[in-house]
């Protein structure tokens, strides 16, 4: 006979509450497992806490999201956005899957080029980019969306002064039906400055340009706003055609579909609400293919979606240290993982779940990290099963952003693994030591020693 | 001046094409040599000269059909009846205006049976020789003037008095000569078909045949034996063969049929034998009934008989290999099997008009053709689509709605160009698990093609439909979405090609003309039929190869060796009013047939020299599907004269009916591609291999470079050869 699990004794007042239309509660059954290998034993291998990566979540979210598209679309590239999550392996997971690099840095460039990718699949953004790196990427043939008008003169200067002709898009920010409207990206269309700005590219005669770019905001809750963004750069394609003869080879519609993580102050949660692949797809191709675009001219279709395809295929696996309770009465629970990990707890509602078994009994629960600062809540507010010392709580969808954002902040920072589709685990970053942070520190002589 | 050289080389070519056609080929050198015999009695010669110049010149004047005058066929049956006229009557000056006359009236003649026979599909043959001879013959009966050629009774007189001493002497050789009796009269016969009863006349024409085509020449031999043997068999009149105005009609038959109407093969080589009894019979028969006339048979047997046979073939349904129908008229045994079998393993299935896929992206086949669930009977050659999931699942969450079915709500595209021809797009989609039988094919659109092809989409969504009877809609245009109305269950696409314009109308059966299998690994299918459980999409195509590959008639193509700079050629693009395209090489007028359809390009023929750089592209680029796939090869065969190996393909000819080993195999495999937006670079890696007896014969290898849209570089490796030829400035027109 299995020896029954110990749950501490307790006491609360027995609330009813005010049920919700779907009932009094939502229970989540324990993650003991994540793609088949132990939540236990992933913490005995690799420590606590642990990021967890898989491979098999990302490939089936980038084929389904394919799907939505190439049946839609006759001609679909995505490329990935590295600012979602550089990990190398990650990275080439989705180049191997056919996806270009979006990189919106100098270093993501570099990055991308020691990855393997071919330079001329490399979708270069961002506002910052220096004369060097616009020089590098034109002679590489990379593909250049201008953001601002200084950098639209740098690039002419550059195009002076190097052999290849500058390959570009322009980044069209434009009103899409939503609040608030990004426009801080590239050229408005709205008041004409993106129309001034291919003039000033088509003019010139120096620049060789492919196409259209836009990026209308992130965790974009209405598909419509795409079809919206669609129709406006086909305008612009159109009038190119009219006044240059110019036909464009792609319209890049950026990223921003949302994942399914839940917004905080969400009523719903985001795997309901937010809006599906298909929806995407639909409104994005249909838009286009209703435009004046005849069929054999249709341009390419490039989407930088990152969020949506990697959010869920993270996984933060943490240790309980501690439970007490606040001034309230309210229970709180320490785990090891803190916001230095988990950057997106700032805006999301991360679903937790424990790792373990446990019984039907629950109580409201803050979750705060292991940080000495106020600030590291996980949650303000969660629906827990009682847990002990030790016990392992997974948090979910955090394979967006925070491998990238998370800082070195008190504590080191944990292994990451990945998952392959055969169940075995992989380190793909190794946890810190000392030298990692110490390593790049320099100590002037008058302060080496002390006494 | 060259107009002058032209015409006469018109004159020349019509005029040795008239002797050359009496069997069936257009050899010039064998035209020499059945000249030369026609000669042999210079008065009947000259006859037989001024006959066809005669029926030549009236058939230009009357403006007839000028290719069929340079082939020969209005000559032919005059040249035949100058010749019957000038060994029956001595020349005189009346006699060559009834001579004229006559070969007016064969011409006429000519014109009625084109015109009466053509309508079935059959060839005329010499029947209007044997009704103008005979005419003629009786008619003269009553000309007082005319003087009866005596060159038949007085033979020897009358070459000594043609052909001086030297020529009675050997004619006199070859009368006492003690070959076996059954070859003397073989040799005998081939020289009747020119009213040369003699035996150097019939082994000049022996050598011509065998010049011309070692199968005809094996044929005339099967021919005369079996109709030996049958007269021998049968206890016959022996002389009647002997008599050489019989035994030609078994080897021309033997040639016709053997050879020139039928692919040569082991059926048609049986069938010569077969139809021996039945020439004699006609032979014997019609000799019975002419008896009292007077006048002989000449090569009636054969007309009746090759009719008889070629039209009797129109017949069947089934067993058309055996022996096969020519379709396509070569003039030579050898190329009407070479080339033949050839196409017939390259395009039997390939059709007049390609059909893709009507989705975008990887849909997978839940029924396919003979399916066991609907697909069966008259509707049997049809497809039902769906989109799979990761797991081979049709749905996700609980696939309860409609919604949850990855293709419901997928647009669906115009499989190609065509016209609506009818839509439904009011019955309403069925909740998931329900049908309706009433109307079984729910929302439907068919699109007329061309008028014996149609496609239909069916159980389309309610609505969905944005097009309307008679509107004209290009390939791959979004029509409809794929919905759940009619008998289906659950949402799939039903697709199908039919005949006829009807909803409901019987299926056909029709390739899908180019698609991707992605089952196992990825595999570039063409002409094929999507099998079921096969997971399959449109080709993405290759801009570079389409653009590269797009040949415009009228375009010139400069080639240039970079080793060898006097190793140039200039290719110029030609069509001709049957559509047919062709590469010309404008220094050695070597042709190379092509043909594109957007999805493939390929060459059907090659004519001209093999030493042409021309004749390379057409190995190197044999067949080039318009699309980049890595690990895709492609394979072809050549026919077996694309090779050039004289002694081997001597032999090859002589067994060829009965086995070819002459295969010459074309692969092609993608050996390099960079992508880039502004066009991509492909390089194509091909080879001309052939191997008899594990011995490596032909080995070309071969590189195609394309980039900036244009065929730039293509290199030729072989034992012998190693050159770099650059492909400049091509301009079109």
């Amino acid at each position: 006979m299995e020896k029954k699990i110990y749950e501490r004794p307790h006491i609360v007042r027995f609330e009813t509450g005010m049920p919700g239309k779907f009932g009094m509660r939502n229970d989540l059954p324990p993650t003991t497992h994540i793609d088949g290998v132990a939540v236990s034993e992933l913490v005995t291998r690799f420590g606590s806490p642990l990021f967890v990566l898989s491979e098999n979540s990302i490939r089936t979210a980038y084929r389904k999201l394919y799907k939505a598209f190439s049946t839609r679309y006759p001609k679909v590239q995505f490329a990935w956005s590295y600012k979602t999550n550089y990990l190398s392996a990650v990275c080439n997971i989705f180049h191997q899957e056919g996806s270009w690099a979006e990189v919106v840095s100098g270093f993501e460039y570099d990055k991308a080029i020691s990855n393997g990718v071919d330079p001329r699949k490399i979708i270069f953004n961002g506002p910052a980019k220096t004369r060097e790196e616009l020089v590098k990427a034109t002679e590489n043939g990379s593909l250049i969306h201008i953001d601002h008008l200084d950098e639209l003169y740098l690039l002419i200067d550059v195009a002076g002064s190097v052999s290849q002709k500058p390959r570009v898009a322009i980044r069209v920010n434009m009103d899409t039906g939503i609040y608030p409207m990004w426009d801080r990206f590239g050229f408005n269309y709205e008041n004409g400055q993106a129309w001034d700005a291919l003039n000033k590219i088509m003019h010139s005669g120096k620049l060789d340009l492919m196409g259209l770019h836009t990026h209308i905001g992130t965790f974009i809750m209405s598909a419509n706003a795409y079809a919206v963004a669609a129709s406006k750069l086909a305008d612009l394609a159109r009038s190119l055609q009219q006044k240059f003869n110019h036909h464009l080879k792609y319209l890049d519609l950026g990223g921003g579909f949302a994942s399914k993580n839940t917004l905080k102050g969400s009523y719903l949660p985001g795997s309901d609400t937010n809006p599906s692949f298909n929806e995407y797809a639909e409104a994005i191709s249909s838009a286009l293919i209703n435009s004046h675009f005849t069929q054999g001219e249709l341009p390419l279709l490039i989407l930088e979606t990152g969020r949506a395809l990697i959010d869920e295929a993270g996984y933060i696996l943490s240790t309980v240290i501690a439970n007490k309770r606040m001034s309230t009465g309210r229970r709180a629970t320490i785990i090891d993982a803190g916001v230095s990990l988990l950057f997106t707890a700032f805006w999301y509602q991360h679903q937790i779940t424990v790792a373990q078994g446990n019984s039907q009994y629950r109580e409201d629960t803050s979750l705060y990290g292991p940080l000495c600062m106020n600030i590291d809540c996980i949650r303000d507010s969660i629906n827990l099963p009682l847990m002990n010392v030790n016990d392992h709580v997974v948090i979910h969808n955090t394979g967006a952003y925070n491998l990238t954002q998370w800082m070195q902040f008190i504590h080191l920072r944990p292994n990451v693994v990945l998952i392959d589709e055969k169940s075995n685990a992989h380190i793909v970053r190794n946890k810190e030591d000392q030298d990692s942070v110490n390593g790049n520190e320099m100590i002037p002589e008058h302060l080496a020693k002390f006494e | 001046m060259s107009d002058i050289i032209k015409f006469l080389n018109y004159v020349f070519r019509s005029t040795i094409n008239s002797y050359t056609m009496v069997f069936f080929s257009k050899n010039r050198w064998f035209g020499v040599l059945l000249f030369l015999v026609s000669f042999f009695d210079v008065h009947a010669g000259l006859a037989g000269l001024i006959s066809l110049l005669t029926a030549n010149l009236i058939a230009w004047l009357l403006g007839l059909n000028r290719a069929s005058i340079h082939s020969g066929y209005y000559g032919f049956n005059a040249l035949l009846v100058g010749l019957g006229m000038g060994v029956a009557f001595q020349p005189q000056p009346q006699f060559y205006v009834l001579l004229i006359s006559i070969a007016m009236a064969t011409l006429f003649l000519t014109l009625a049976f084109e015109g009466i026979l053509g309508k079935y599909g059959l060839p005329y043959l010499t029947f209007p020789f044997l009704i103008s001879l005979w005419i003629a013959t009786l008619a003269a009966r009553n000309y007082s003037t005319l003087i009866q050629g005596e060159s038949g009774i007085y033979t020897l007189n009358t070459i000594y008095q043609r052909g001086g001493p030297l020529i009675v002497e050997i004619y006199q050789w070859f009368g006492d000569v003690s070959w076996p009796i059954a070859v003397k009269t073989y040799f005998k016969s081939l020289g009747a078909i020119f009213f040369q009863y003699h035996l150097f006349a019939g082994l000049l024409i022996a050598t011509g045949l065998l010049i011309y085509s070692r199968i005809a020449f094996l044929l005339s031999i099967l021919g005369f034996a079996s109709a030996w043997y049958f007269y021998m068999l049968i206890g016959a009149d022996m002389n009647d063969l002997n008599y050489g105005f019989i035994g030609f009609n078994h080897i021309l038959t033997a040639i016709a049929i053997g050879g020139f109407f039928m692919v040569a093969s082991r059926w048609s080589f049986l069938w010569v034998i077969l139809i021996t009894p039945i020439i004699s019979i006609i032979t014997g028969g019609f000799a019975e009934l002419m008896e009292p006339l007077q006048l002989p048979v000449y090569s009636l047997p054969f007309n009746i008989m090759v009719l008889l046979f070629v039209y009797g073939m129109k017949f069947r349904e089934r067993m058309l290999l055996h022996p096969e129908t020519v379709f396509i008229q070569h003039f030579s045994p050898e190329k009407n099997l070479y080339i033949g079998q050839n196409s017939r393993q390259r395009f039997q299935t390939q059709y007049q008009f390609p059909i893709y896929l009507p989705f975008y992206g990887v849909w997978t086949v839940n029924q396919g053709h003979n399916g066991e669930l609907t697909h069966k009977e008259a509707w049997r050659h049809a497809w039902d689509f769906v989109i799979a999931g990761e797991g081979g699942k049709e749905y996700e969450n609980s696939g309860i709605e409609l919604t949850d079915y990855y293709c419901y709500d997928k647009p669906i595209t115009a499989p190609a160009d065509g016209w609506i021809e009818e839509v439904i797009n009011t019955v309403p989609d069925n909740a998931v698990g329900e049908v309706n039988v009433q109307q079984n094919w729910g929302n439907t659109i068919i699109i007329r093609h061309n008028e014996w092809l149609y496609s239909k989409l069916s159980h389309l969504k309610t609505g969905s439909i944005k097009v309307s009877p008679g509107a004209w809609v290009t390939k791959g245009q979004i029509l409809a979405a794929c919905g759940n109305s009619g008998r289906s269950p659950y949402p799939h696409l039903h697709f199908q090609l039919q005949a006829t314009p009807h909803i409901g109308s019987p299926t056909l059966n029709y390739p899908i003309a180019q698609f991707v299998s992605h089952s196992d690994k990825k595999e570039l299918l063409l002409y094929k039929v999507p099998e079921r459980n096969e997971q399959v999409s449109n080709v993405a195509q290759e801009q570079a190869l389409i653009k590269a590959f797009h040949f415009i008639p009228g375009q010139t193509i400069n080639l240039e060796c970079t080793s060898d700079k006097s190793l140039s050629e200039t290719w110029k693009v030609m069509i001709d009013m049957y559509k047919n395209t062709w590469l010309e090489d404008q220094s050695t007028g070597s042709k190379a047939y092509f043909h594109m359809d957007g999805a493939v390009f390929f060459f059907n023929h090659f004519e001209g020299s093999q030493s042409s750089l021309l004749y390379y592209f057409y190995l190197a680029a044999y067949k080039v599907p318009l699309t980049y796939y890595k690990s895709l090869v492609v394979t072809d065969l050549f026919p077996s004269t694309s090779v050039s190996l004289p002694l081997l393909q001597f032999f090859q000819d002589l067994i060829a009916p009965f086995y070819i080993f002459i295969k010459p195999e074309y692969q092609l495999k993608y050996h390099d591609l960079t992508e880039d937006l502004s066009g991509n670079r492909v390089v194509l890696a091909s080879g001309c291999i052939m191997k008899l007896f594990g011995i490596t014969q032909t080995d070309f290898r071969f590189t195609l470079e394309i980039s900036a849209d244009n065929l730039q570089v293509m290199t030729i490796a072989s034992k012998s050869m190693n050159r770099k030829i650059n492909f400049v400035n091509s301009q079109s027109l």
